[in-house]
């Protein structure tokens, strides 16, 4: 039965998404819900969490509140705590009850930056879609507000990477180490002044689909190229027939750089993956046909071939942690068959 | 108007939780199996809990979609989804539950047509619906007051015949079988009855029969007042207050309740007070922070350590300084600004005293670790020595954490 989730966690949400965009950007981060979305996020979705909790925060919703449209409320907490803790931009992030009420967070955003002239920006997130797609709205709003004047042009540009995407964040260090004209990996390891300056990259690397929106944007605003993909050395060593599942474009390098395999995206239906499902029958037919998978641990009870793990925050919410590093293609065709 | 009680500020949701969830807590009710009916986030974190506690093979969710939600689909698909589950487990369930989330008490919805649906399709089921509402927090009974009502709600109604049983309701976690309450027990010829230590359904049904019912934590108040209407079963609601007279009080009530002779209470308390002392004088001048989610009672837990040796050098709770000017706390829900170091001496009594404090020596603790009385305060002992014995920075102790 179609969404019907029996083997497979819920993947990440929307507003995990977002919130993983602007977690180091210094912004006060409130997401709009009773409390369940926030634990969600900082438990599973947000590894960095851990090492240094962040400026996310719950906006307490009530039912009355959200009965009655009180957005008063959720303007007057925020702007209480900016007092306190002088944040670069205020961002409201929606959940579901949000989406169900109809709560215009366009609005409350423009009230809260007349209200304290601080930069403000609101999501409507709602806990169905995928991370991936609130992780491209939030960079786009972002970049689209932040980046000025192009006043020069050297370096690479990381758009959309996302500790979501990794084991860890001790996998997600290894990245940006792929480029070595590196200018600044946009979401992870990054400032608000990195946001800043992104207008004066030389060009763009799009390492998951939430940066192809951004990536799209720059390139039309100020002339900066863009690839897709990350440079994995390719894979020499014969094998079998692989199936790669994860997001969009991540799935879709690591398909490339081994050969004779596919891709399957779970998360952004960009185009890039030879498949997009999420339906576990789908899923277990289409890894039915293929002699290896590689995916997230969770995906092993519906794959019959030869399963290599590569644990992704974004399914398995840093349960599981890597056996094979995600980049090293020599050592993933070792386990091929 | 604030209608809830942050007093005007965003709140902090700490992520560690030591695997306590709604999830959790319904499948203790034995041959169970949950179908989430939700936006798909909503059971995330419940299904990754799940997944780590290996017991995944019993929660399912139906993910909603925008459409769902709008044309209202989602009931038909629910009795879709419980049956092309009830259909393919093996052995069948005999309880599922259709749990339910915030979303559900905005729409108003009534599941009984689901319910009796599905369990006119398989008569040997009952179903029922259990809620994941937050939001609900101040609309009624709390979220996990409303749970443990709901959980037991569903027994029949008819009465069965007291039996030598004594029921435990309100908490998560099954007392240990060292813990003197479950000694005086047994020794007296009852059966302890936790649901949560039971494999089959019919111990679930059990509580029917309980002459007594201990409600361990706050959170099992109308679960015990419901047990009692119905099944005439006394509820004693022994809460676990980690100070010896609340201690005292309860034994004395549990064995009077069942006409069981007083053990030798004061060397008891003896004892513990001794094994409290030696870590205290072992610890020396190390302080100690504790929170509110490491034990329900921390100021109580404050006293109860201070009057042993221990130097408290700060709780993390909401509501007590209030109640106690004289002493250094802080909020756990409110604290805007934090400072998250690391390697400070100090051994946190829970994980978001040692994250606020960067403490380099903590006790993960949550709820009581579903312990109480002197077996709870001893063990307390044991694991302070142990944390003063073994440091760990802060954030090693976060990455490693139940969720």
């Amino acid at each position: 039965m179609n969404n019907l989730y029996r083997v497979l966690p819920p993947l990440a949400p929307d507003y995990a998404g977002a919130c993983a965009v602007m977690y180091e950007l210094g912004g006060l981060v409130l997401i709009h819900d009773a409390t369940g979305c926030t634990v969600n996020y900082v438990s599973f979705d947000e590894p960095r969490w851990h090492e240094k909790p962040g400026m996310v925060y719950c906006s307490g919703l009530t039912e009355i509140d959200a009965v009655m449209g009180n957005d008063d409320v959720l303007i007057d907490k925020a702007l209480r705590a900016a007092e306190e803790l002088h944040p670069a931009f205020i961002a409201y992030v929606g959940s579901s009850v949000p989406l169900i009420v109809g709560t215009d967070f366009a609005g409350i955003a423009a009230e809260t930056e007349a209200r304290s002239g601080i930069p403000s920006f609101g999501f409507e997130c709602s806990g169905i879609r995928s991370y991936i797609r609130g992780a491209s709205d939030a960079l786009y709003a972002l970049a689209d507000r932040f980046c000025g004047e192009k006043t020069e042009s050297s370096g690479t540009l990381l758009l959309g990477q996302l500790p979501l995407d990794d084991a860890g964040t001790d996998a997600s260090r290894k990245i940006p180490e792929l480029f070595p004209d590196l200018r600044a990996s946009l979401s992870f390891n990054c400032t608000l002044d990195d946001l800043r300056q992104a207008q004066n990259a030389a060009c763009c690397v799009v390492v998951s689909a939430a940066g192809l929106r951004t990536a799209r944007m720059l390139e039309q605003r100020y002339g900066i190229p863009w690839t897709a993909g990350l440079p994995l050395p390719a894979c020499t060593v014969p094998h079998g027939s692989v199936l790669v599942i994860g997001e969009d474009v991540r799935a879709h390098s690591l398909a490339a750089a081994l050969g004779n395999a596919a891709a399957l995206d779970l998360f952004s239906d960009t185009g890039l993956a030879d498949y997009h499902t999420r339906q576990e029958e789908e899923i277990a037919a289409l890894a039915a046909r293929y002699d290896n998978v590689i995916a997230d641990p969770c995906f092993r009870p519906l794959v019959r071939g030869n399963f290599i793990p590569m644990p992704s925050m974004s399914v398995s919410g840093g349960l599981f942690a890597e056996t094979v590093p995600a980049l090293d293609t020599a050592a993933i065709a070792a386990l091929l068959k | 108007m604030i209608t809830d009680n942050t007093g005007g500020l965003p709140r902090y949701c700490h992520p560690y939780h030591g695997g306590w969830d709604v999830a959790t807590i319904a499948l203790n009710i034995p041959e169970s199996r949950i179908l989430f009916i939700c936006p798909v986030t909503c059971a995330r974190n419940i299904c990754l809990n799940a997944i780590n506690g290996g017991y995944k093979d019993r929660v399912d969710v139906l993910a909603l979609t925008e459409d769902d939600i709008v044309s209202g689909s989602y009931e038909e698909k629910t009795v879709a989804a419980a049956c092309e589950i009830l259909d393919t487990v093996q052995p069948r369930p005999k309880a599922m539950i259709l749990y339910v989330s915030c979303i559900d008490a905005m729409l108003g919805n009534d599941h009984s047509f689901q319910t009796e649906e599905i369990m006119s399709c398989y008569p040997d089921v009952t179903c029922f619906v259990l809620k994941m509402c937050p939001i609900t927090r101040f609309s009624g009974d709390l979220p996990l007051v409303a749970l443990q009502h709901d959980m037991y709600a569903p027994l029949p109604e008819e009465p069965v015949p007291h039996t030598d049983t004594v029921g435990f309701i309100g908490s998560n976690i099954a007392l240990h079988p060292d813990n003197e309450l479950i000694r005086i027990l047994q020794d007296a010829g009852y059966r302890p009855l936790h649901i949560q230590a039971c494999d089959r359904y019919e111990d679930y049904l059990a509580i029917r029969s309980a002459k007594v019912n201990l409600c361990l934590m706050p959170f099992g108040k109308t679960a015990g007042e419901l047990l009692a209407e119905r099944y005439g079963a006394k509820m004693i609601p022994y809460f676990a207050r980690p100070d010896f007279t609340s201690i005292r009080t309860t034994i004395t009530a549990v064995c009077n309740a069942l006409d069981i002779a007083l053990p030798d209470l004061d060397a008891m308390e003896a004892e513990t007070v001794r094994i409290l002392q030696e870590c205290a004088a072992y610890i020396g001048d190390t302080e100690l922070v504790i929170d509110s989610t490491a034990t329900l009672f921390p100021d109580i837990l404050r006293k109860t350590l201070t009057a042993c040796g221990f130097r408290i050098r700060r709780i993390y709770a909401d509501g007590v300084q209030q109640k106690a000017p004289d002493i250094d706390a802080g909020s756990i829900q409110m604290p805007l600004v934090r400072s998250y170091e690391d390697n400070e001496n100090v051994i946190a009594i829970g994980m978001a005293a040692s994250s606020f404090a960067g403490a380099d020596k903590t006790v993960n603790m949550f709820y009581d670790n579903g312990e109480w009385g002197h077996y709870a305060l001893r063990m307390l002992a044991a694991r302070i020595r142990a944390a003063y014995e073994h440091p760990r920075s802060a954030v090693q102790v976060r990455k490693e954490a139940r969720k």
